[in-house]
């Protein structure tokens, strides 16, 4: 992780450097981006993307600016009716930030749909509301690119966002626990330094400042040595309560963190567990992808160590300075012997592969050592929907009424196909109907609970987008594409509605 | 044709018809009329009051006031979209109201550079609904009790809508003076801004915060008493680096910079385009249906994290009980006729959970449990022989003090 540089402290990307570092906002700022069918919530999305810098937007819509449009979208004009809609949308958003490059696209999509080449200059694809059979066709052939397509779209008080992405690694998740103390697991140096404090021996003093997580380790072996087990956070809270002389700050943390001891260091989280099963790891090539080179990298250091490499973070803990430093050090040194463990690993997998060693990159380690105990890979599918989630389900009313939004508006975009227009409150028995001979193709379900109502309420609104569900589901499908283009934090996997009657945000994977 | 904006196109279609969710009551006069009186304030023209005015205009809202002192900063250019470089140094308020009367047509919108605490009752009652978009935990609490105020006082109250963001997480609150829980109610579960002991940053620090910090509250004031830190002032940013670099390096700590020097001492929440949409949108979505009632609203607050994930509920929240603001406020307590004494003293203390409470009004002890003797031979006589009613209402307010609270319970009693 790269920190950032003097010179950036207070300019215009300051607030948002702050989450996601210059690593992020570099890969924001490279990226290129589409955006094809324009709604009042794409354009909602592109704004929130053009805010941080992406570095290129295009813009793909052969319609004209209808009052519609001009009804509920920010970046339309009076006087733009009628336009070309792309072109007055590139040039509204494209104020918002010189160093964004937003193009319409003169072609319309149907004479670039088979253009593979054009594709792939793209690192994410937008489309919203996009009820035509060319969607499908897009699905696939961003999906053999492995380029991730977010759909997203709004009508009336509802929306739905879908992420069709072969898979996606993410290394750095953002986890909060990242501090790795291996009370139950010193390794050797540790040990020495932990045998080294004795407590009974200690001044008032340097008893308090003694770091708790030293505590811990001596309260968790003394248990272990005299009873043959591992303690409950019982028995370690008792025996804390037993050590105080006074009223000892680092007493205290230690006894509010007594749960530490439940943790067992050999253990992988079940992400990881997982991530090791991926049969990509006995069949590396010349082009796997770098990242599952670097597991393999750690799948071989955890068989051979039982434990995965320290992440080298350490908490704050009550302490005088110099027993902070000096174990801040222990981990930080073993950290980097871990690092260097991982490093040759990743160096002798490349050679045998006969891959170049410059595909090697010491920032990537580094992101890579601290935080792989977190990481996750995504794999999604192309698949519209599926029957079991309703039985899946069953037991979750609130899940229930959030698929029944998703299915509701894949009958939208079914009736929107068969009759070129969105329905109204005349329409109402119609969308059911319409509803009803899709959900033939899943026999496992009955017509869902609840779901006639949401069909109803989308009818009212007579394909109109509420100007401030667009934008709040434009705020949340910004927030996804950041989330793929730096490639940090966690995106949803993989589908998700929004009720804005409830404010509420159900999510599942297909 | 018409080619000027319409934005009731879009919002027509839900006001004239009512949907599954709709209250029965409604009708859609209403929606319309209400929509095109309704009078809102916009609190904060930064990021969330930027999208909070353009969200406002295009739901319909023809009648929007904003109040915002700041003015426009580089570093706000990365959210804030109704500003451009060429406005850094403006005014907040009157460059995003400007804006959106220029973009949206029709909208009357007022710009005020002032204080919240610059206005009085009067200016706060002409409006139907305030939404906020602060940055900070102060304004809330003012604006909140000023609200509380205005509706214990004339009986009038203004719905209150407040957004908060920090990084990918951001909240949305939707309180209504004196029937819902108030901002105040909701400060038991805000969390305390991050405090160092200043042993530690007198004598062990650990971090790089602790050796910021240091700089900032202990070594600043030794060495320049007479020049406040302003952390707008370069030099004084400058300074303040060198100051907790050097106290880092004596002590071999590492990863003091100055980005996080400036973090500590401006205590910068990060923020993002993206997720001031989400919240500002989801302020408006409510303001929209609390004006309208063209669909129910959220249960009292939307929390939103969008770190892992999306996730977003929205969740009831109670009223606390003794809440200094709202909940001293009298109420008013329905009574039978033929309660005596010793009955009404019972259903009090069943009602709000009471220990020994002691009754008494302006005129004298009513009730006192732990002298209960001295009121034994009023026990069993009716409260409305005992206290003046007229037209079913209690001419005085019973005050009722009792040690499980921290301030006393005010009841005007009604006859049922």
């Amino acid at each position: 992780m790269s920190h950032m540089e003097d010179k950036d402290v207070g300019n215009k990307y300051d607030r948002q450097v702050r989450l996601w570092n210059p690593t992020g906002q570099q890969h924001i700022s490279n990226a290129k981006i589409c955006l094809i069918n324009v709604t009042t919530t794409a354009s909602e999305t592109l704004k929130n993307l053009i805010l941080p810098g992406v570095g290129q937007a295009v813009i793909i819509d052969d319609r004209k600016v209808t009052s519609k449009d001009l009804s509920t979208n920010f970046f339309l004009e009076d006087g733009d009716m009628g336009s070309s809609l792309s072109e007055r949308i590139s040039s509204n958003l494209a104020e918002l930030n010189p160093d964004v490059t937003v193009t319409a696209e003169k072609r319309p999509l149907k004479s670039l749909i088979n253009d593979t080449e054009y594709w792939k200059q793209f690192n994410c694809v937008i489309t919203s509301l996009l009820f035509e059979d060319k969607f499908d066709v897009l699905v696939d052939l961003l999906w053999k690119l492995n380029i991730p397509l977010v759909d997203v779209g709004s009508v009336g008080f509802y929306a739905t966002l879908r992420i069709y992405h072969q898979e996606q690694t993410i290394v750095e998740t953002h986890n909060n626990n990242l501090e790795d103390l291996r009370i139950d697991l010193p390794w050797k140096e540790l040990q020495n330094y932990i045998d080294s404090k004795d407590l009974k021996s200690m001044d008032d003093q340097t008893y308090a400042h003694t770091p708790y997580s030293i505590l811990l380790t001596k309260v968790f072996q003394q248990h272990v040595a005299e009873n043959g087990k591992r303690p409950t956070i019982k028995e370690m809270r008792t025996k804390l309560t037993e050590l105080r002389r006074d009223d000892e700050t680092n007493l205290e943390e230690a006894y509010n963190r007594a749960n530490m001891v439940l943790k067992n260091s050999n253990e992988l989280n079940y992400q990881l567990r997982e991530i090791f099963e991926n049969p990509k790891l006995d069949d590396l090539t010349t082009t796997t992808p770098i990242f599952w080179i670097y597991t393999k990298a750690l799948k071989m250091f955890y068989e051979k160590h039982s434990v995965i490499p320290l992440s080298g973070v350490l908490p704050d803990m009550e302490s005088d300075t110099s027993s902070y430093i000096e174990l801040q050090q222990l981990y930080r040194k073993k950290h980097e012997e871990d690092k260097t463990e991982i490093k040759e690993s990743v160096l002798s997998i490349l050679e045998e592969l006969e891959r170049s060693k410059d595909e090697f990159n010491q920032q990537y380690l580094d992101t890579f050592v601290k935080n792989c105990k977190f990481m996750e890979v995504h794999h999604g599918s192309t698949k519209k929907f599926d029957g079991k989630l309703y039985i899946e389900n069953e037991w979750d009313p609130k899940k229930i009424n959030s698929i029944n939004i998703y299915l509701a508006f894949l009958a939208l975009s079914e009736f929107y196909k068969a009759k070129g227009r969105f329905p109204t409150n005349d329409d109402r028995s119609e969308l059911r109907s319409t509803t009803i001979s899709m959900l033939c193709k899943y026999p496992e379900i009955n017509f869902p609970e609840g779901l006639e109502k949401i069909l109803d309420e989308l009818c009212r609104a007579q394909g109109n987008e509420l100007h401030n569900i667009g934008s709040l589901t434009g705020g949340i499908a910004a927030q996804e594409v950041i989330k793929l283009l730096t490639n940090q934090y966690i995106t949803v996997d993989n589908t998700m509605s929004f009720d804005g009657i409830k404010s509420y945000v159900g999510f599942w994977k297909l | 044709m018409n080619t000027t904006r319409q934005v009731n196109l879009s919002t027509d279609p839900i006001i004239n018809s009512l949907g599954p969710f709709t209250d029965e009551e409604y009708t859609p006069e209403f929606g319309r009329t209400s929509l095109a009186q309704a009078k809102v304030l916009v609190i904060g023209a930064g990021g969330l009051g930027c999208e909070i005015l353009k969200d406002l205009a295009l739901s319909g809202f023809k009648d929007i006031e904003c109040i915002d002192m700041d003015t426009i900063e580089l570093s706000n250019l990365n959210r804030q979209f109704l500003f451009r470089l060429k406005d850094v140094g403006k005014s907040k308020a009157e460059t995003a109201c400007a804006f959106v009367r220029q973009r949206v047509k029709g909208v009357n919108v007022i710009a005020h550079c002032n204080k919240i605490q610059d206005f009085d009752l009067d200016f706060y009652r002409k409006f139907q609904l305030v939404v906020c978009g602060l940055d900070n935990i102060e304004a809330r609490r003012w604006i909140n009790k000023t609200l509380v105020e205005i509706a214990s006082t004339y009986d009038e109250p203004i719905g209150l809508i407040d957004g908060g963001t920090e990084g990918f997480q951001g909240s949305t609150k939707v309180m209504i003076p004196t029937q819902t829980a108030c901002f105040e109610c909701y400060m038991k579960i805000v969390p305390e801004q991050k405090t160092y002991p200043l042993c530690t940053l007198a004598s062990t620090p650990r971090l790089p915060e602790h050796c910021i910090e240091w700089a900032h509250v202990l070594e600043w004031p030794r060495l320049y008493p007479d020049t406040k830190f302003d952390a707008d002032v370069p030099e004084h940013v400058q300074i303040m680096y060198g100051l907790s670099l050097k106290r880092a390096e004596e002590y071999g700590i590492e990863g003091v910079t100055k980005s996080k020097t400036l973090g500590v001492v401006k205590n910068i929440i990060p923020a993002i385009a993206s997720t001031n949409a989400i919240i500002s949108a989801a302020c408006c979505n409510e303001a929209f249906k609390f004006v309208t009632c063209c669909n129910p609203l959220l249960d009292d607050s939307m929390y939103y994290n969008g770190e892992a994930g999306v996730l977003a509920s929205s969740d009831p929240y109670k009223k606390v009980d003794d809440c200094e603001v709202c909940g001293n406020l009298p109420r008013e307590f329905e009574i039978e006729e033929s309660l005596t004494l010793i009955q009404f003293v019972d259903l009090v203390k069943q009602e709000f959970s009471l220990e020994s409470p002691n009754f008494f009004t302006g005129e004298g002890d009513v009730y006192n449990t732990k002298k209960s003797d001295e009121f034994k031979e009023k026990e069993n006589l009716l409260i409305t022989r005992l206290l003046p009613f007229e037209m079913d209402y209690c001419k005085f307010q019973v005050v009722v003090v009792d040690p499980s609270r921290k301030s006393s319970l005010k009841l005007n009693l009604k006859l049922k």
